[in-house]
């Protein structure tokens, strides 16, 4: 038998609101928790279940101030000392964002477009029917990502499981501070797309080193999936790139990343570059692989051949050349003529590729970005459009997802990076190819609205700062301001999750990760204490120690 | 609850609700022994025998004194009269002494059934009957009327401290009343000491209201 939780009191603010009273003694109609109501509509058919969140819960009755003067004299005493009934003292007003009813066909919620009536009973959702409403996909079926649990519900009730096909398609963005635990929620994720039920192509772009621990893949039990006879038909691989693994072929350099590359040049070298650049390419036509040197030789000739001999451009040349030999020639550990890795190797189905560019220039690591996602770009664009076949290069026949962390170093706001362009051009067009981009960034106040603004499906933590909340606010449009309200009070491993991998937006408890998470802090206290542990002091007396020889040996004196 | 009931202050002579009554106090000559101004001070508790058959199980109507009116014909009659003294009125027309009177206003709180042990605070369901004694309420028969345990829910078993009356003597609009229930809750603070942190609550609250706000 079902109990009624409440009865609506009428229609709220606006019209896909309204409000209910309730006792709520056993204190379970906490915000952004799940209630419905029956929707009557047609004499024939089957009522169906209005499903709305709680945004909002005040008291329309409680004991005065006056009652709650003595903390030595409970409140619900003097209450019963003036003979009112002490178990039902609270009354509360609770206000409830219509979701509407779903409807299985369309996978979706339909609003009905009125506010129930005075005086209709409230249910709370049981945990089997918010487990089929909230998420799009089973837990464990072929394209879902079992994110975690229903915040408002116990742990494991109400899994919430993401759709990684709109994931894919539609892009992603996962917004958090420092330390509300926004890499361990793309650990988890990456977990998830790399499941035998999904097999992902996964690239992560890693700028601090945080994603190694994802080696651990191949060797769990938890990614294996076996025949009948124990064999393992499906097991992940995980390919980490070390930052002097991971090179740019110079060939794959545009006119606009050499000029980006190569800051504050006048307009007389712009002009001798782009000059030299073309004539090099058309020079080279047939062997696009070119080198610094190329460039260099391509630049002095186009200058002298110019029919400009008249004036004297060696000075520019000198400075242009000095640029570039500084910035390409010296600078080999990120290009190279002749190497960058293949995409092949990059990415294939199953396979999670780590690209750890710490300790890389961050204009380098906005170049290895931009090329990187340029050559991705155009080879799904190309193989979806049969220009090129097996055994190509750019032969690139399963879709990807690629997740950039610290997204706001690759998109800044207001500043004009190379990677901006590139990502830009992805998030727009990606869906049409097979695509998919997740974005991970702790200041969204810094990270350039339009990309933000495109990624459909958003994971947002604890955000504390005004500016990033607003910003979150503007860009995120499937958010309800009450929803970010919480935002400040988020806990570590909550999120919301919004857009077009669920349903509806919900508040979410990240679940355990199967591997080991790399990006935790450093316990500095601890470390400090180990400097002082027996061991450590011994070996630095030892080391710190002169020593002097003597008749009977060596001797060690502090 | 066995107590007898002591000696009657005075009876019911007119009411003008069905909580609120009017005791004339009995004056001198009218029973053996009569009562003593402090028997009807302002705040004390009295009972009155419910009528019917409540009454011979025991039923008693607990009310509170809160207002004392005195009554004397002869205020006001300034017209031309005999010299005769106080001294020869006695005995020569006994009988005009009964017309001046002290009359009581009396607020029904409850109800207390001695055989039954039971107590109930608020509007009783049976009216008084004129001339039905008035008799103040011992100490014991207080405590008893305030601490007693539930017969079902809230309060459960166990017995505990009720004033369900003062809603009703603080909403009338007779600033006695409320003048009325600060007595109360002071002469119950000294009666039940066990009790005395919350009715200080309820008390500062009340008093708080009645003498900062009203002054404010």
């Amino acid at each position: 038998m079902l109990q009624a939780v409440g009865i609506t009191k009428g229609p709220g603010e606006t019209p896909h609101e309204y409000t209910f009273i309730s006792q709520d003694e056993a204190q379970i109609l906490k915000t952004g928790e799940y209630v419905w109501y029956e929707l009557h509509h047609g004499q024939n058919q089957e009522p169906r279940r209005v499903l709305g969140r709680i945004t909002e819960r005040h008291a329309v009755q409680q004991y005065p101030d006056t009652f709650l003067a003595e903390p030595s004299v409970p409140p619900d005493e003097i209450a019963a000392l003036i003979g009112y009934d002490r178990s039902a003292s609270d009354l509360f007003e609770l206000r409830v964002d219509i979701m509407g009813y779903y409807d299985e066909q369309l996978g979706a919620f339909i609003n009905p477009w009125i506010p129930p009536p005075s005086g209709r009973a409230i249910y709370l959702a049981d945990d089997a029917l918010l487990a089929t409403v909230l998420s799009k996909r089973k837990q464990e079926s072929i394209g879902s990502a079992h994110i975690g649990d229903l915040l408002t519900r116990g742990p494991g009730a109400v899994p919430i499981v993401i759709d990684v096909k709109e994931l894919v398609s539609t892009h992603l963005a996962i917004i958090a501070s420092t330390g509300a635990g926004k890499s361990y929620l793309a650990g988890v994720l990456i977990e998830e797309l790399m499941r035998a039920y999904n097999r992902a192509a996964v690239l992560i772009i890693d700028p601090h080193g945080e994603y190694g621990t994802l080696d651990e893949l191949p060797n769990h039990d938890a990614f294996t999936e076996r025949a009948a006879n124990g064999m393992a038909i499906y097991r992940p691989t995980t390919r980490v790139f070390k930052h002097d693994q991971v090179k740019v072929r110079l060939s794959t350099l545009t006119l606009a990343d050499l000029r980006y590359l190569l800051p504050e040049m006048t307009d007389k070298q712009h002009h001798l570059l782009s000059r030299g650049f073309r004539r090099m390419l058309d020079k080279r036509k047939g062997n696009p692989h070119w080198t610094a040197q190329d460039l260099l030789d391509a630049i002095k000739e186009s200058a002298s051949a110019g029919g400009e001999g008249e004036r004297d451009d060696s000075g520019t040349i000198g400075a242009l050349e000095w640029k570039i030999e500084q910035r390409l020639l010296d600078n080999e550990m990120v290009f190279s003529p002749s190497h960058h890795l293949e995409l092949r190797e990059l990415c294939k189905p199953g396979q999670c590729t780590v690209l750890q560019i710490n300790e890389i220039d961050e204009r380098d690591q906005q170049v290895i970005v931009a090329t990187t996602l340029r050559r991705l770009y155009n080879a799904r664009m190309e193989t979806d459009r049969g220009k090129v076949s097996a055994g190509d290069e750019k032969h690139l026949p399963y879709p990807v997802f690629i997740l950039l962390e610290e997204a706001h170093h690759f998109a800044p706001a207001g500043d004009d990076a190379i990677s901006t362009r590139v990502l830009k051009t992805v998030l727009a067009e990606g869906r049409k190819f097979g695509m998919g981009v997740g974005l991970i960034s702790q200041r969204p106040g810094k990270l350039n609205a339009d990309v933000l603004s495109q990624c459909q499906t958003q994971c947002i933590m604890r955000i504390v700062n005004e500016l990033d909340q607003h910003t979150i606010a503007t860009a995120v449009e499937s958010v309800g301001h009450e929803l970010l309200r919480n935002l400040p009070a988020l806990s570590k491993g909550q999120v919301i999750i919004a857009g077009s991998a669920v349903n509806t937006p919900v508040l979410c408890r990240v679940r355990q990760r199967i591997t080991r998470h790399g990006g935790e802090s450093h316990d500095a206290p601890a470390q400090w204490q180990t400097y002082f542990a027996g061991e450590s002091v011994a070996d630095r007396l030892r080391a710190d120690a002169i020593t002097v020889r003597n008749d009977t040996g060596p001797r060690l004196y502090r | 609850m066995t107590a007898a009931i002591a000696a009657p202050i005075g009876i019911i002579v007119s009411s003008d609700s069905h909580i609120q009554y009017w005791c004339q106090a009995y004056g001198p000559h009218e029973i053996a022994v009569p009562p003593s101004p402090q028997d009807y001070a302002f705040g004390q508790f009295v009972q009155v025998a419910l009528p019917g058959p409540a009454a011979e199980a025991g039923a008693r109507l607990i009310g509170v004194i809160y207002d004392t009116v005195l009554v004397n014909p002869a205020f006001g009659s300034l017209g031309p009269r005999l010299s005769t003294s106080d001294e020869q009125r006695a005995v020569f027309s006994p009988d005009y002494l009964t017309e001046r009177a002290t009359l009581l206003k009396i607020l029904a709180l409850g109800t207390l059934d001695a055989a039954s042990n039971h107590v109930r605070h608020g509007v009783p369901d049976l009216a008084l009957e004129l001339g039905a004694l008035v008799a103040p309420l011992a100490d014991a028969e207080v405590r008893a009327f305030h601490v007693f345990a539930d017969e079902g829910p809230p309060g459960g078993d166990q017995p505990y401290l009720h004033m369900g009356y003062l809603p009703q003597m603080i909403s009338e609009r007779s600033g006695l009343l409320q003048q009325a229930a600060l007595h109360v809750l002071e002469r119950l603070r000294r009666l039940l000491p066990e009790h005395q942190r919350m009715l200080g609550v309820v008390q500062r609250n009340l008093a708080w209201k009645l003498s900062v706000e009203t002054a404010g």
